[in-house]
């Protein structure tokens, strides 16, 4: 934390507000609450905001008090929340903190940016990995030259026969609907090579 | 555009030959196999799972695929297919004609 004044999460007033409300319904003001990254999977992170009496905490802790109540965080979990938002939300289906956290937002949520190569390797790394991560396999991105994106499946893809409807079936589409400058997309892989193709070098 | 059903088997070595020429042909095609497909769920009408050695199966599946998605052709790539892609023809065609 690069300022000691600077809240490494931000809570909003509604959240701030519900805590101090939280520690007055348990008849003291000495607690603090942590907030721990549960789960940082990309699929569905989820965290975890407690209560915790002031001799829970542990001596590596990120603690910041600036809100009225001090803010605990494991130092693994201080450096994923750091810049997310604690808010606290009312509607007709979830009631509770929500945690708006740019390091570990969604799959498919993250918008593309940089360069056409960044954007189309961000895209890859969004939506087509964790699909064709379900059935061992994995693109790399190896170039992007003349508007047209040059790609090296790997894992389950490399050498697999349907290799091709995944190209031009999945990862063509999705590549031209999240980056639609692309010209063309090349697969440059040896599929005869690799640990387990379906199709073997030819002789 | 034309859309026609490819009918693949995962291990096909057609399968590129079969999508190049649909390409070259300006047809969209879905794929259909007895395998689901990498990126299905993202690409809507581009893959139809089949059931394995089960046409009467196969055939409502892509029955009920092609009130969706308007069919021009049903072609299988291999001999394995070429039961339930008839079948399944003749009831599409059926359906729409009588």
């Amino acid at each position: 934390m690069s300022d000691p004044s600077k809240p490494p999460v931000e809570f909003t007033n509604l959240a701030k507000d519900k805590v101090l409300h939280f520690m007055q319904m348990q008849g003291t003001e000495s607690l603090a609450v942590r907030v721990q990254v549960a789960s940082p999977s990309p699929l569905n992170p989820r965290y975890d905001i407690t209560m915790i009496e002031p001799d829970e905490k542990c001596s590596e802790d990120v603690v910041f008090d600036g809100y009225g109540f001090e803010v605990v965080m494991e130092p693994e979990s201080a450096k994923l929340l750091e810049g997310a938002r604690v808010d606290w939300i009312e509607t007709l289906t979830e009631t509770g903190f929500k945690v708006e956290n740019p390091n570990l937002a969604p799959i498919g949520s993250k918008p593309l940016e940089g360069s056409l190569a960044d954007r189309v390797r961000q895209a890859i790394d969004q939506f087509v990995n964790p699909g064709v991560a379900q059935h061992g396999g994995h693109v790399t991105l190896v170039e992007v030259r003349d508007k047209i994106v040059y790609l090296q499946m790997g894992g389950g893809c490399q050498g697999c026969g349907m290799a091709s409807v995944t190209l031009s079936q999945g990862i063509e589409g999705i590549l031209r609907e999240q980056v639609p400058e692309i010209e063309g997309i090349q697969d440059v892989t040896n599929h005869g090579d690799g640990e387990n193709p379906y199709f073997s070098a030819s002789k | 555009m034309s859309r026609v059903l490819l009918l693949l088997s995962r291990t096909s070595y057609r399968a590129e030959a079969f999508v190049a020429a649909a390409h070259r042909l300006h047809v969209d095609i879905t794929v259909g196999s007895n395998h689901r497909q990498a990126l299905a769920d993202l690409t809507p009408g581009g893959a139809l799972t089949l059931g394995v050695g089960d046409i009467d199966r196969s055939v409502a599946s892509i029955v009920r695929f092609a009130s969706d998605y308007s069919l021009t052709a049903i072609v299988a790539a291999e001999d394995d297919f070429a039961p339930v892609a008839a079948a399944a023809m003749v009831k599409i065609v059926s359906y729409h004609y009588y």
